[in-house]
């Protein structure tokens, strides 16, 4: 593989890096835990869709991934 | 150097498979202990209630729920309870808002409800509740931020009673506190201001001053109104006010174009009339969200953005209230 081609690839797999929980989508953060979040909720892009910020160990939106 | 030599196909493949891992195989979830752990949940056992969970270091731990922290406590059920299950969502509802999830609770409180809605009047007593011990919650948050001496953030509390909790019997003390402390908050942010351009503020800056401690007189009261279209009415005159001092600052920037002092004082009362307004933008867009106007609560949110692009709350407020509307639900 030459360096280009490997570069374009490494471009390539930044995607879904990107699409990681820590990217600043949006720019709000989470603020699962703190004493705002229990009573406005939180804007982290993960929450509000329906998912758990898995880098916040106090987030509790979404689901754990529990085998049926 | 790194590209230079060639790298195995192998090599190359462990590392996108590596990258395109998906990171929701992560989990964690906290013990009663407060201590975390990270892994991934392998099964339920609903009967027994207990939690089988698999350890980032390859061990299979069985917890039952009364060892783990009331929030991860909270996720379990969440995670097994379908959103359709109406007296389900009811029951999770009166865990959540037990365990401070205040929030989650009005949430579910709406999802048992839209999944029958005979359990309207049920639901409706529980929110009651759930009002109650929301408001109780921020009052206590006030109290506490207000004995650390954070004024501003004991403030924040209390207008969340007002905004989202009108009818709650808390809503008259959190007005009484509103009365006695926001003037004196807002003021004293520009107290050094005034004494470092005390004789512009007699002169040039005169007009801009009036409107200005108008600004603010009018945001506490449209805070203490305790009548929705009366707040309404005064923050929309604030808004006016912070308009025409946003307009007297560039008339002062452009007079006195050579005078470092004045351009500095000028961008320092520009930034606290604009966070002001974003203020007032959130507050209306706050109750614009309590009363189910979500397109209006959109507007200030946009319009609070539109002074301050990168403000954290206004964009958390632009969020929720784009989720609310997507969802259909009024939480509280």
């Amino acid at each position: 593989m030459k360096p280009f081609q490997l570069l374009a690839v490494l471009a390539l797999c930044s995607v879904p890096l990107a699409c990681r929980s820590s990217a600043p989508r949006h720019e709000v953060p989470c603020i699962c835990g703190q004493p705002s979040a229990d009573i406005e909720g939180c804007a982290h892009h993960a929450c509000l869709s329906g998912h758990r910020n898995p880098d916040n160990p106090d987030c509790v939106c979404g689901s754990l991934s529990i085998p049926k | 150097m790194l590209f230079h030599s060639k790298p195995s196909p192998a090599l190359v493949l462990a590392f996108l498979a590596a990258l395109a891992a998906p990171s929701a195989g992560q989990e964690k979830i906290k013990l009663e202990s407060g201590k975390v752990v990270s892994g991934r949940a392998t099964a339920y056992d609903a009967e027994k209630e207990v939690l089988s969970f698999r350890t980032d270091e390859g061990q299979d731990m069985k917890y039952p729920l009364d060892q783990l922290d009331s929030r991860s406590v909270y996720l379990v059920y969440a995670s097994v309870m379908p959103k359709d299950n109406a007296k389900g969502q009811l029951q999770l509802a009166n865990f959540a808002r037990d365990a401070g999830l205040y929030e989650h609770a009005a949430r579910r409180y709406g999802y048992a409800e839209q999944a029958d809605p005979a359990l309207k009047t049920e639901v409706e007593s529980a929110r009651v509740e759930l009002r109650r011990r929301a408001a109780d919650y921020c009052i206590a948050n006030a109290r506490t931020s207000q004995s650390k001496g954070d004024a501003k953030e004991a403030q924040k509390w209390l207008a969340i009673v007002l905004e989202r909790l009108p009818d709650s019997p808390q809503a008259a003390e959190a007005a009484s506190m509103v009365e006695e402390g926001y003037a004196r908050e807002a003021n004293a942010r520009d107290d050094a201001l005034e004494q470092e351009h005390e004789a512009l503020l007699q002169k040039d800056l005169k007009k801009g001053k009036q409107h200005y401690d108008s600004m603010i007189e009018r945001t506490r009261q449209g805070l203490t109104a305790r009548n929705a279209s009366k707040s309404a009415s005064l923050w929309k005159s604030a808004i006016d006010d912070g308009e025409v001092v946003l307009k007297e600052i560039e008339r002062l920037e452009k007079k006195f174009a050579d005078d470092p002092k004045v351009q500095s004082g000028a961008a320092r009362y520009r930034q606290l009339t604009i966070d002001q307004l974003v203020e007032i933008h959130l507050h209306l867009a706050s109750q614009y969200t309590t009363s189910s106007s979500l397109k209006n609560a959109l507007k200030e949110a946009n319009a609070a953005l539109a002074l301050d692009p990168k403000n954290g709350q206004a964009l958390a407020a632009r969020a929720r209230i784009e989720q609310a509307s997507n969802e259909g639900l009024i939480h509280w």
